[in-house]
């Protein structure tokens, strides 16, 4: 019998028993709507990974301090100068970035207006535009002849707002009020006050809006520094009482980029030598590549995938069990019937391709259903800003759909044997 | 045209062994019209499943148009059904789901022929049972005599050499049955076509043109 005759039957068939075909596309169904999820998620956690990695550098290290958050670290003679950066730097020319950072709390002003507030100013070098770099720059960035001369100037990072606010910030709504200050008046080229000292505003990074800004979508660095300064210049700000003894060359950490992925483990043991011979200790350090922080944030969420997948392999296999229940069903209420097709030609490949194809059909359409209902939940997922949704692609339903098929096609086999091996003369006497 | 040699037929029963046929040898040529009489549970119908390579036999030798087909497998059986064979039922086996024509083309759709032409085929066949209005009507609304006559249709469908019936009236009354057996003669005249036909109805037999009485899975008459 040609595929599109058999093809007819069967939809015949499904027709005739409605009741029992929706309840075997609807365990698929379930099942679809699952692995959709799933692949839009798995493809979302691989597409942060990939791009997290891209972003920050292949072969992204960050040095710091073991014990980071003591606030006596910078005091001690185990400490990170920038010139340990430097020594890094023309010990390996060849590494793509050195860039160290220095991190302080300061009063932020803007001068001639009441605005004030503490804000994290973070000292880099020129390096730190070579990585991560999302960003839409007004004015200039800082030079090495700021950094040389210490220079009383500033870079301000503009978030970058939403397109369309997702519903879930409402219930949410934390304001950062620096940000929300820069977003209604212009500073560029302005002088703002950090701490005792004033500044030029020489610089706004515009970062893109946050369903485009790839730093935001794939979760790295958490929280980020507003403002900018030449990194020497912050290290020779001594106005606070905590900073009193605090030597003046220390910094947070440094992070290098490699260049390359396979170096990364090569230059952490060279850097850790470096570092050792320089402070004669480097226990103090600790040296860890991107690839490694970026994994430790996405271990979570790789939690969740993997709940999400065991439903829907669970989903799927009880609508595949479903399918091969209600065909072995199917096959008792029609033994005669396979008895006459017998009789009147049917090989047993017939009725076999006869039960399979049933099974492939209503696996098909629970494939269709589940892949529209599937598509509606991402869709609500995505209105309610579950940034993962994001990522739905439209191969992902053909994929959902061949897997419903493919259920459909194993759970049946077993069935369609046992319809194909009946006796045909039993079965013709069968009432 | 068909020949049994010494053809016995087991079944396991019981535990044991039931021999439906104890090495029965007949033969029939092209375009007979023969009768199997008998009484229940003699063989008639074992015959005819054997005949029409539905069932297997146990032993003897069994030669159709001169081949000999005792060993054949059933996926040679399933083939030379589908040519050869035409099969004719006392509760006629229609598949209830299906329109009128869309049982009698079912033998041609296994056959792959194009289900346009299969169509054409049974329109043709449809006019010549006198059902011609009722080729999209459900089996189901048809009386008794149109639905055998659906049957014969359906068997005639891949224009079989041979036309076994088993029973053809037996659920049909009197009117409907004369109707039926003049439907069978006529095939068997004009088209040349030959019949096996099983029946406990003595003078339906009388019609063909030989009748073989079975009797405990033995020949008791042949003539």
């Amino acid at each position: 019998m040609k595929t599109i005759d058999i093809i007819k039957e069967s939809i015949n068939e499904i027709r005739y028993h409605k009741v029992r075909s929706f309840l075997s596309f609807f365990s698929i169904m379930i099942g679809v709507i699952a692995i959709i999820y799933t692949l839009t998620l798995t493809y979302s956690m691989n597409y942060r990974l990939e791009k997290a990695i891209e972003l920050n550098g292949p072969g992204a290290v960050s040095v710091d301090i073991k014990e980071r958050w003591e606030s006596d670290y910078k005091k001690t003679s185990l400490y990170l100068s920038i010139y340990d950066a430097y020594a890094i730097k023309n010990s390996f020319p060849e590494l793509y970035m050195v860039s160290p950072h220095l991190t302080k709390w300061l009063e932020v002003r803007d001068v001639g207006t009441k605005f004030r507030k503490y804000e994290g100013v973070k000292g880099v070098t020129p390096e730190w535009k070579k990585r991560g770099w999302v960003y839409k720059l007004k004015g200039r960035f800082l030079n090495y002849y700021d950094l040389e001369n210490k220079s009383k100037v500033c870079v301000i990072i503009k978030k970058g707002g939403w397109i369309k606010k997702p519903k879930w910030i409402k219930f949410y709504n934390w304001k950062d009020k620096f940000q929300d200050y820069i977003k209604h008046n212009e500073l560029l080229g302005r002088e703002i006050s950090l701490g005792k000292q004033t500044f030029k505003v020489i610089g706004i990074l515009e970062e893109p809006p946050q369903e485009q800004n790839p730093r935001t979508f794939i979760e790295i660095g958490g929280w980020q520094s507003s403002i900018l300064v030449p990194l020497t210049t912050l290290q020779s700000l001594k106005e606070e009482y905590d900073f009193e003894n605090e030597k003046e060359d220390a910094i947070d950490g440094i992070n290098v980029d490699t260049g390359k992925k396979e170096t990364i483990e090569k230059y952490k043991r060279m850097i850790t030598e470096l570092i050792k011979s320089r402070k004669g200790n480097s226990e103090f350090l600790t040296i860890r590549d991107y690839i490694e922080i970026t994994k430790d944030q996405m271990a979570d969420k790789k939690r969740d995938m993997v709940t999400v997948i065991i439903i829907g392999i669970i989903s799927i296999l009880a609508g595949g069990i479903g399918i091969m229940n209600v065909s072995l069903a199917a096959i008792y209420s029609r033994i005669k019937e396979i008895g006459i097709r017998r009789a009147i030609g049917a090989s047993k490949t017939d009725i076999m391709k006869q039960f399979v194809v049933e099974a492939v059909i209503l696996g098909f359409l629970g494939g269709i259903f589940g892949t529209l209902l599937g598509i509606i939940a991402i869709e609500y997922l995505k209105s309610k800003g579950d940034l993962n949704m994001i990522m739905f692609k439209w191969w992902m339903p053909f994929i959902a759909i061949m897997a419903a098929m493919l259920t459909g096609f194993i759970a049946s086999i077993y069935p369609a044997r046992v319809a194909a091996n009946l006796d045909p003369v039993e079965a013709l006497k069968y009432e | 045209m068909i020949r049994f040699e010494k053809i016995t037929k087991n079944y396991p029963f019981k535990g044991g062994i039931y021999q439906a046929l104890r090495g029965i040898s007949f033969e029939i040529a092209q375009g007979e019209f023969v009768s199997i009489v008998g009484p229940s549970g003699c063989g008639k119908t074992t015959i005819l499943n054997i005949v029409g390579f539905l069932d297997v036999l146990t032993s003897g030798k069994y030669f159709f148009k001169g081949m000999d087909v005792s060993g054949f497998s059933d996926y040679k059986r399933t083939t030379l059904r589908r040519k050869e064979i035409g099969f004719v039922f006392q509760s006629f086996n229609l598949l209830p789901r299906l329109t009128t024509i869309e049982n009698i083309i079912l033998p041609a759709l296994y056959l792959n022929t194009e289900r346009k032409s299969a169509i054409s085929k049974a329109t043709q066949l449809l006019e010549w049972s006198g059902l011609k209005d009722k080729s999209k009507t459900s089996v189901l609304s048809l009386s008794g005599g149109e639905k055998q006559r659906v049957a014969i249709a359906r068997a005639l469908i891949n224009s079989p050499s041979v036309l076994l019936a088993d029973e053809p009236t037996g659920n049909l009354d009197s009117k409907n049955a004369t109707e039926i057996i003049n439907f069978l003669k006529e095939l068997n005249k004009n088209k040349k076509m030959t019949i096996l036909m099983v029946t406990h109805d003595m003078s339906l037999s009388k019609l063909s043109d030989r009748v073989i009485k079975i009797k405990d899975g033995n020949i008791d008459e042949n003539n």
